[in-house]
């Protein structure tokens, strides 16, 4: 295949992802999650005040709603917002962008590892890649995880180029470490990945021709991580690690069993996630479509029996050491913390897709892979496009745009917003509010503002301006003339008669569920 | 697999001795060797359908069907047939289900650690390389059966997909033999 038309069909993928992950970006996810308003408002702050939201200049670990972040996708969405805005599209732009270029690293990076024989089962790998649910999903996200994934991948495609020319392992030191400042994931995934790296190919790295580039490897990592070290010795740089100290040490190896079980099984990753966050699934379907469990399963197949091949060994490598972080980090499955296994899952996948490529002949495979991609596409449409705007907007925090809206019209009145079953709401009306980061620097709990890297439990109330976020209090909120607001198990309608409320604002979703009810009280009667 | 003792016994002898045979024509691949499996799997397969409610299987509940008309109306008008053949054409749900049961087939919880160790995975993988290496075409024909029943019977009968447990036996007995090297001849 001529290069002209390699770039071809690579630009053509591109452009179909390209206008995949950007389609409607505004407005799928449908609402805008805690996280991304957490992001947003942070990035917001920085370029108002040059502080975050807690008064903290420049952290390199953003506080957020208790998370402790890596800063890099904060940092790099002030500009953004300078110059287009801070509607949700601009934070996901970020992703979309990622995830664009991830598909050129895929692409360089499974060439580079010439594990597949035909030029054509590349394209069909790097396509299924891009068009993958996985990627899709996070290529339209607000936060970090997409940039720290495409980082991790670039570091990644240089340690793999070191091979053959060990001077790009400098290259790969850098955007390894890089990648620990975007995401969590990224900060455990790092270390581990390079530990395995250096014993497993320990013959080629420790070659004395290559112990040069080695050490410059390390002194990148040593002076890129400077910042990293200086949170090292505060809670709030293993604000993660709660899952191994909480659990006792039998449970945690049974679970990390269950855990490694259940993320690698067919099922989890091709037919239903087991992810019961709603916020990180798309109803209907998985990570990866159907039928690609097939070329998986012969995939793992060929990985296993050729694995004395550098190419072979390296992406079981990465299929191990990518689960890792996810495997520990958690009691439950979180789909999103596994983003970088997606990279050996789709190599893999390409594995067997070249094998019967291979075997049965392009006569039959073509006509087949075509067909099967234009089936994915339509299983694509229908749960991502059809199906999970309705069904997970109230994951995505669907109606706090409109409600913000509603507080604004009435500058006067007190309102309490209910936070029992989101206790993280307050940022979304920060956000949504447009609220002045420099005004709620001086409105937030004091406490908060020393000693920035102390792990705090986060607060479980707010207030700010008119507003007071937190579960209402049935003895005393009737009695104080004000809006009550929240959903619909925030309010039943016999407390709404019982406490003599009376109705002021009602938000449906697009299945015609109440979300959200305003009730205004009224003391004069209830208290009288 | 012992829990398949306390439940069935009868059926507990047979999956070991379904697996015997299986191990014997592994090793020594005969024609009469091999025809003793066929006929154990024939017994199997007779109380493997029997354990499922096959009706059951296929059989939408009432909030399953609300879904499918509910999701059927999220479409645009234009795509008004598409949503009628994706969320509620009877066909379409059929297959549906069965594609559920295959994934339920081919899911590592289906049979851990309800019905084996995670100890014995490794040994099963190897042991499955070791399957596929050696082609045994009858024993590779009984297998894709069994695994075809299951993903139409699905996994959830009373004592679970236990037709495929000879083969899981199998598998982990091959594996530990190739491993220790219980083959070496002396």
């Amino acid at each position: 295949m001529t290069r002209k038309l390699s770039t071809l069909i690579l630009l053509l993928i591109l452009t179909f992802a390209g206008f995949i992950y950007f389609y409607r970006l505004n407005q799928i996810p449908n609402g805008f999650y805690v996280d991304e308003a957490a992001i947003a408002y942070n990035a917001y702050s920085i370029l108002q005040t040059r502080k975050d939201i807690f008064a903290q200049s420049y952290p390199i670990l953003f506080r957020l709603l208790g998370s402790y972040t890596p800063p890099l996708f904060i940092y790099l969405s002030v500009p953004f917002i300078t110059f287009f805005g801070m509607e949700p599209f601009i934070f996901r732009s970020i992703s979309a962008i990622s995830a664009l270029v991830s598909i050129i690293f895929f692409f360089l990076l499974i060439k580079k590892l010439n594990i597949l024989h035909s030029t054509v089962s590349l394209y069909f790998a790097t396509f299924f890649y891009a068009i993958s649910p996985w990627l899709i999903f996070n290529a339209r996200l607000g936060y970090e995880v997409t940039l720290a994934f495409l980082l991790f991948n670039i570091g990644i495609y240089f340690v793999y180029i070191a091979f053959k020319k060990p001077k790009y392992l400098i290259w790969g030191c850098f955007f390894l470490s890089l990648s620990t400042y975007v995401a969590h994931t990224q900060r455990y995934l790092v270390p581990i990945f390079f530990t395995f790296y250096l014993l497993v190919f320990r013959k080629f790295v420790f070659q004395k021709m290559n112990l040069r580039f080695l050490k410059l490897s390390f002194l990148v990592i040593l002076l890129t991580q400077i910042p990293n070290f200086l949170v090292l010795n505060t809670p709030a740089f293993w604000v993660k690690n709660e899952r191994l100290t909480e659990q006792n040490p039998g449970q945690v190896v049974s679970s990390i069993i269950n855990q490694t079980f259940t993320y690698i099984s067919p099922r989890n990753l091709f037919y239903e996630l087991s992810d019961i966050d709603m916020q990180h699934t798309i109803p209907e379907i998985s990570v990866m479509y159907n039928f690609l469990v097939i070329p998986f399963i012969i995939g793992i197949y060929l990985l296993f029996t050729s694995i004395k091949k550098t190419g072979y060994k390296f992406v079981l490598l990465l299929f191990i050491t990518s689960l890792i972080p996810a495997v520990f980090s958690g009691q439950f499955i979180s789909i999103q913390r596994a983003l970088p296994f997606l990279l050996p899952l789709t190599i893999i996948i390409g594995l067997g897709i070249d094998l019967i490529w291979e075997r049965i002949g392009y006569k039959i495979t073509l006509p087949i892979f075509i067909l099967l991609s234009f089936y994915s596409l339509v299983l694509l449409y229908r749960s991502y496009f059809v199906l999970f705007p309705r069904e997970r907007a109230n994951a995505w925090n669907y109606g706090y745009k409109e409600l913000s809206n509603f507080i604004r019209q009435s500058p006067d009145t007190n309102f309490v917003i209910d936070n029992t079953r989101n206790p993280r709401n307050y940022i979304l009306l920060l956000y949504f509010l447009d609220y002045p980061p420099s005004i709620y620097q001086k409105e937030v709990n004091p406490i908060y503002k020393v000693d920035y890297y102390r792990s705090l439990p986060p607060e479980t109330s707010y207030k700010f301006s008119n507003i007071e976020v937190r579960g209402i209090d049935w003895e005393k909120d009737p009695c104080i003339k004000q809006v009550l607001a929240g959903d619909k198990l925030s309010i039943s309608e016999d407390q709404a008669k019982e406490h003599e409320l009376e109705k002021v604002y009602e938000l449906k979703d697009q299945q015609e569920r109440i979300i959200f009810q305003g009730y205004k009280t009224n003391p004069e009667k209830k208290c009288k | 697999m012992l829990n398949i003792f306390s439940q069935n016994l009868f059926l507990g002898v047979l999956i070991i001795l379904n697996f015997v045979f299986l191990a014997i024509s592994f090793y020594k691949p005969k024609p009469v060797l091999n025809l003793i499996p066929v006929i154990l799997f024939a017994a199997l397969s007779v109380i493997q359908i029997k354990s499922v409610n096959f009706r059951e299987v296929y059989r939408f509940s009432a909030s399953e069907l609300d879904l499918q008309i509910q999701r059927m109306n999220l479409y645009p008008p234009k795509l008004a047939r598409l949503g009628y053949i994706l969320e509620r054409k009877k066909e379409t749900q059929i297959i549906k289900r069965i594609e559920k049961n295959f994934f339920d087939t081919i899911d590592f919880n289906s049979y851990f650690p309800n019905y084996f160790s995670y100890f014995e995975f490794p040994f099963i993988l190897y042991g499955i390389y070791l399957f596929i290496k050696k082609k045994v075409a009858i024993q590779i024909g009984l297998f894709t059966y069994s695994f075809l029943l299951i993903t139409i019977f699905g996994v959830h009968g009373k004592i679970g997909p236990f037709i495929l447990f000879p083969f899981i036996n199998l598998f982990i007995f091959i594996g530990l033999v190739k491993i220790f090297r219980f083959d070496r001849k002396t």
